[in-house]
């Protein structure tokens, strides 16, 4: 009897979700953190960046094949001392409010940007600018600071309405977090708790081809490989985003999901706490070094990448192949922690007061650092070396990682936009470099580097500068990773930009 | 004085009493979370902002009183209802507009949950009838499955929905089907449903409830003025009915806190945008106005709920007025 | 019959708290470094002779983290309850016995912490302070208190107008024994011993479920219960002996508690009549 009534009850509860769904052509994704803001210039998080994508327009765009492509601006000209540049605009663009999209918004894009009172992450991408006027309703001309080669590469930054704010003075707090306008294919339908729902824009200067668009957060990675296996289905996804590596044999030979690669300028590096007396000591780090077996990490935790031995990817130009990536060698760690003077006393080495047990602190947000950390704990324990965990989630992180320092070893992921600028990173007075590292050679060679006009020399610098962070370990440098989303086969036309993700989103289409 | 008089004069004090209670509670609850490491700057700042800026951020924020002054202003704006701004998890918005829908959705699972599990535990109990040896063969298993806390129920259901859906894929299917609990709906009444039977049935509520009916009902069987009633040859099932209200009421109000305790576990499992997944996510992002706001609604609600079954209880029970609660 | 099921139910229970007690006596003995326990070459293996219960994604043995795991919260949950019991007893015993504004205090007291929701608040506390056991255990205990203090207060103002306790009175004891001793040792000790074996039950749930939630449980690489369960968050179905033997072990050890504690109170209460 009671069966019975279980079956009707679901019976009937099924019909009310397929009416409720009836909705087609709508493409969904989950993600593993909330977009924390929709205001291009607080969207630091991966998730918010990648809708921020769907709803604003930058002047230009990179294209599938890395050339400089116009979005908001038609053509552009470099001044002849390269100081300058002057974008001419697109014409008939309106934002999704109806107002008219015009010069005017550019410039106050840049000066909201610049204002001090703004505060957010990425400040320094707007600080080559030193002057922008308009010319007319359709024409802009930006000063520089110092010539620049292909300037038109910087003007990747998301254009925001200058009708919908009171002043440059952007605060975090603004109403425009939740309910952006901008001149994209996409605008907000609904902002829920934990979705977002996108529409196309009507008056989209482009075509937007699928007509809606939803984001859930879903932070159970194994809620969102379920729902993309039936991403045929009413309430199934249409794509994931990062697939756990162990997932991923599940979609090899798939009917209805194929694997595309995502390209992300990022690697994973385990900081030293300089700071820390045992840590200082270049001996210590390098036995670190030699005891991680990072392969086996690599392959038990987190799948396919490239074993690195600097602060590049293998893709960039700065990448340093001559200097190869330490092996494990343990015997190698031991003894050169012998040499140094280092004795087993009790559970760890000494050298006099110097411990060598260590506290690891790591953020929860980062899913994969719980299983790495047993891996590192078991592989440094063989050479006598004692680490501590400490899980911490990410406001605790932060405060306690980057702002009071309280740590001896972290674990962490580096993510950059297109090219890697290690200068704030290792230079003694650089804003994020957390570890307290001093190290007079390399601050010359960043100096230098950030002066020279050269592109050639600035390569070369950045190769020396691989080399000498190699020798010297300010991080142990991990490695970078294959990611790859799954997609839906139903949609069409799929390129995924590199970090940004939606970047060429309104070509893709979905069959019914 | 007559009994209405009595009686509003009892549920003003008990009013004026929750409310004496509620600030108490919100004092606990703003100062363990002031009290906490790391803060809404930490979630938000980049790293290398200078101390400065970050200075005028907490000004932004409020966060630069010390949490006592910050108590005081943060009960003078609450008391007319302004529980502040989110921080970080929808900056700008009021703490209401966020947290209001969601703690309403909460609310009316938890509710809803309790009250059918009430119902089945009466339906259960008048299905038993009077206890019966042999009837411990059946309830005593039922106490022990029952027993297992409802967040454990819940993930041993996502598992197994887990393993259908591995081998519904493996035998080609990829329509969503319509059993699946955790779509990416928000609409969907779904995973709400399924939520509720996993409340129903963890934390020992079902057998709890069960076991508290049966005494009840077995104890008005046998009063004396039941059989009183039976004597004078009158149906004795009104008298039940009435001498019941009390006991299921209490036994209602008791236990909903219990239960929106578990909500806020399942919810998390299944998925849901409700008052759980609001309170983790903004715990974990620093939003303290979020935080605290949820907190004193929840404890806002199980002190309503209360003052509510006293009422009902000294409507019943006109004993309970004299006896001044 | 009814005598006999009780019997029955009571022994069983009553062998599951022995089985979990002597283990919990022994875990500590068993010497296990979980820092050296992974193994990548056996990963998620199934259930064997040399793994009973399999191993886990990092290649670790279940069945002694299994073990090991109980030393998690049997000590803190022992204390949680023992805490919470004595803690209620007397602030039962103060508001049923003292006058004037003590009463009021301990009244008032009691009712602030019996408002605050329970399980929020403890999820609320371990999000944001640095989550530990012994936090958990602790706040647990201070929530429970109001519980156990109502219930002996009651019993303290029933009892006070009994002949024999007016009788005691006039025989001249101290008030402080026939509080401590005639009242609460000889009359609320079934009710104890429930609430005590209750808070046992609930450190284990709330230190499981934290642990699903995000860690806010006992920290890896320390074994508990409630993390080994949480790895069903990674594995998501690929094997299910990691998480099922744990979740198993929860549920029979949280209701053998409840039911153990619950009858043995019940089998008391009637010695008492």
């Amino acid at each position: 009897m009671m069966n019975r009534l279980m079956c009707c009850l679901l019976a009937s509860v099924a019909v009310l979700t397929a009416a409720s769904a009836a909705s087609a052509q709508t493409f969904r994704y989950p993600e593993d953190t909330r977009p924390t803001s929709l205001l291009p210039f607080f969207a630091e998080d991966m998730s918010a960046v990648r809708m921020v994508e769907l709803i604003f327009d930058s002047l230009v765009v990179i294209n599938k094949r890395g050339d400089v492509e116009g979005e908001l601006a038609t053509s552009w000209e470099v001044d002849a001392d390269k100081m300058g540049i002057r974008f001419v605009l697109r014409e008939n663009v309106k934002w999704h409010d109806g107002q008219p999209f015009s010069a005017k918004d550019v410039v106050f894009t840049i000066q909201a940007a610049q204002d001090r009172k703004t505060i957010f992450n990425a400040k320094s991408k707007y600080a080559f600018i030193r002057q922008v006027s308009a010319e007319g309703d359709y024409a802009v001309h930006f000063a520089f600071d110092r010539p620049i080669n292909e300037p038109e590469r910087r003007f990747l930054f998301k254009i925001i309405p200058q009708h919908s704010f009171d002043g440059t003075a952007i605060k975090r707090t603004d109403k425009f977090n939740r309910s952006p306008i901008g001149t994209g294919p996409y605008r907000v339908r609904k902002y829920s708790l934990r979705s977002v729902e996108l529409e196309a824009n009507p008056d989209y200067w482009n075509v937007a081809k699928i007509p809606t668009v939803m984001m859930q957060h879903t932070p159970d990675k194994s809620a969102q490989v379920n729902l993309l296996q039936y991403s045929g289905g009413k309430a199934g996804v249409q794509a994931v985003i990062f697939l756990p590596p162990k997932n991923i044999p599940l979609f090899e030979n798939s009917d209805s999901v194929i694997l595309e690669p995502y390209h992300t300028v990022s690697w994973w590096y385990m900081a030293y706490n300089h700071k820390n007396s045992a840590l200082k000591d270049p001996v210590v780090r390098e036995a670190i070094a030699l005891a991680i077996n990072r392969e086996e990490l690599l392959e038990a935790h987190l799948g396919r990448g490239d074993i690195l031995s600097g602060p590049f990817t293998e893709s960039s130009p700065f990448y340093n192949f001559q200097v190869e990536p330490r092996s494990q060698d343990i015997e190698r760690a031991k003894q050169i922690l012998a040499d140094a003077g280092y004795k087993m006393r009790g559970s760890s080495l000494r050298k006099g007061r110097v411990k060598l047990d260590f506290k690891f602190v790591m953020d929860k947000e980062l899913a994969s650092n719980q299983a790495l950390f047993l891996g590192i704990q078991a592989q440094l324990k063989k050479v006598g070396i004692v680490v501590r965990p400490q899980y911490v989630d990410h406001a605790r992180y932060r405060e306690q990682v980057f702002s009071s320092q309280k740590f001896d070893l972290t674990l962490n992921v580096w993510s950059f936009e297109e090219v890697e600028d290690v200068y704030p990173l290792f230079h003694s007075e650089g804003v994020i470099n957390f570890i307290g590292y001093s190290n007079p050679e390399v601050d010359t060679l960043l100096a230098t580097a950030k002066a020279t006009r050269d592109y050639k020399k600035y390569k070369e610098y950045m190769k020396q500068l691989h080399a000498t962070l190699n020798k010297d370990l300010p991080y142990f440098f991990l490695w970078s990773l294959d990611v790859y989303s799954g997609i839906s086969k139903r949609v069409k036309n799929v390129f995924i930009q590199p970090y940004y993700y939606f970047t060429s989103f309104h070509a893709w289409e979905m069959a019914p | 004085m007559t009994r209405a008089s009595l009686l509003l004069i009892a549920a003003l004090r008990r009013t004026a009493g929750g409310l004496l209670l509620l600030v108490g509670a919100s004092f606990v609850i703003y100062i363990t979370i002031r009290s906490a490491p790391g803060d809404a700057i930490d979630a938000i700042s980049p790293m290398g902002t200078p101390p400065e800026v970050k200075a005028k951020l907490m000004a932004e924020f409020g966060l630069d009183r010390d949490p006592l002054t910050g108590y005081v202003a943060w009960l003078s704006r609450s008391a007319v209802g302004d529980f502040g701004e989110s921080l970080v998890f929808a900056p700008g918005a009021t703490v209401m507009d966020v947290g209001l829908p969601a703690f309403e959705r909460t609310l009316a699972l938890a509710g809803l949950a309790l009250a059918a599990c009430l119902v089945l535990a009466l339906l259960g109990a008048l299905l038993l009838g009077r206890p019966h040896p042999r009837q411990q063969l059946v309830t005593g298993p039922l106490y022990f499955v029952t027993a297992a806390p409802s967040f454990v129920v819940a993930v041993l259901f996502a598992q197994g929905m887990n393993w259908f859906v591995h081998t519904y894929v493996e035998q080609g299917g990829y329509e969503t089907p319509p059993w699946y609990p955790i779509p990416i709906y928000s609409e969907s009444w779904m995973p709400y449903l399924f939520a509720g039977i996993v409340l129903v049935a963890g934390d020992g509520l079902f057998t709890d409830f069960l076991n508290a009916v049966r005494a009840e009902l077995q104890g008005l069987r046998n009063a004396q003025f039941i059989a009183a009633v039976r004597a004078k040859g009158a149906r004795t099932v009104s008298h039940i009915a009435r001498n019941m209200v009390v006991p299921l009421v209490s036994g209602y109000a008791a236990r909903l806190p219990i239960v929106l305790g578990g909500v806020v576990i399942v919810e998390y499992i299944f998925t849901l945008d409700g008052a759980g997944y609001l309170l983790l996510e903004a715990a974990r992002e620093r939003d303290f106005p979020i935080v605290v706001g949820l907190s004193v609604l929840f404890t806002a609600t199980i002190i309503v709920v209360n003052l509510l079954a006293d009422i009902v209880r000294a409507l019943v029970d006109p004993r309970e007025v004299a006896r001044g609660g | 019959m009814e005598a006999k099921a009780e019997r029955l139910g009571l022994w069983s229970s009553g062998a599951v708290v022995a089985v979990v007690l002597l283990l919990g006596v022994v875990a500590p003995f068993v010497a296990y470094d979980p820092a050296s326990a992974v193994d990548y070459d056996q990963q998620l293996v199934g259930p064997s002779a040399a793994h009973w219960f399999g191993t886990d994604g990092q290649g670790r043995d279940v069945a002694i983290r299994l073990l090991k795991g109980i030393e998690a919260f049997f000590l803190p949950g022992l204390l949680a309850g023992l805490a919470a019991t004595t803690l209620g007893a007397l602030a039962g015993a103060i508001a049923g016995y003292a006058e004037g504004w003590v009463r009021s205090a301990v009244l008032g007291l009691m009712q602030l912490i019996d408002t605050l929701p329970r399980l929020v608040f403890i999820i609320l506390v371990c999000t944001i302070l640095n989550p530990s056991i012994s936090l958990i255990a602790g706040v647990a205990a201070v929530l429970f208190v109001p519980n156990i203090a109502t219930v002996v207060r009651r019993k303290v103002e029933a009892l006070a107008s009994e002949d024999y306790i007016l009788a005691h009175i006039a025989h001249g004891f101290r008030p402080t024994r026939i509080l401590l001793y005639h009242i609460i040792w000889l009359q609320c000790r079934p009710l104890l011993i429930r609430q005590a074996t209750y808070v046992f039950g609930y450190v284990l749930f709330v230190e499981t479920a934290l642990s699903y939630l995000g860690d806010y449980g006992v920290q890896e690489p320390t074994p508990s219960w409630g993390n080994m369960v949480a790895q069903t968050r990674e594995l998501a179905g690929a094997a299910p002996w990691p998480w099922l033997f744990p979740a198993l072990a929860i549920v029979i050890t949280i209701s053998g508690f409840l039911a153990f504690g619950n009858l043995l109170a019940r089998r008391e209460e009637e010695a008492l009549r």
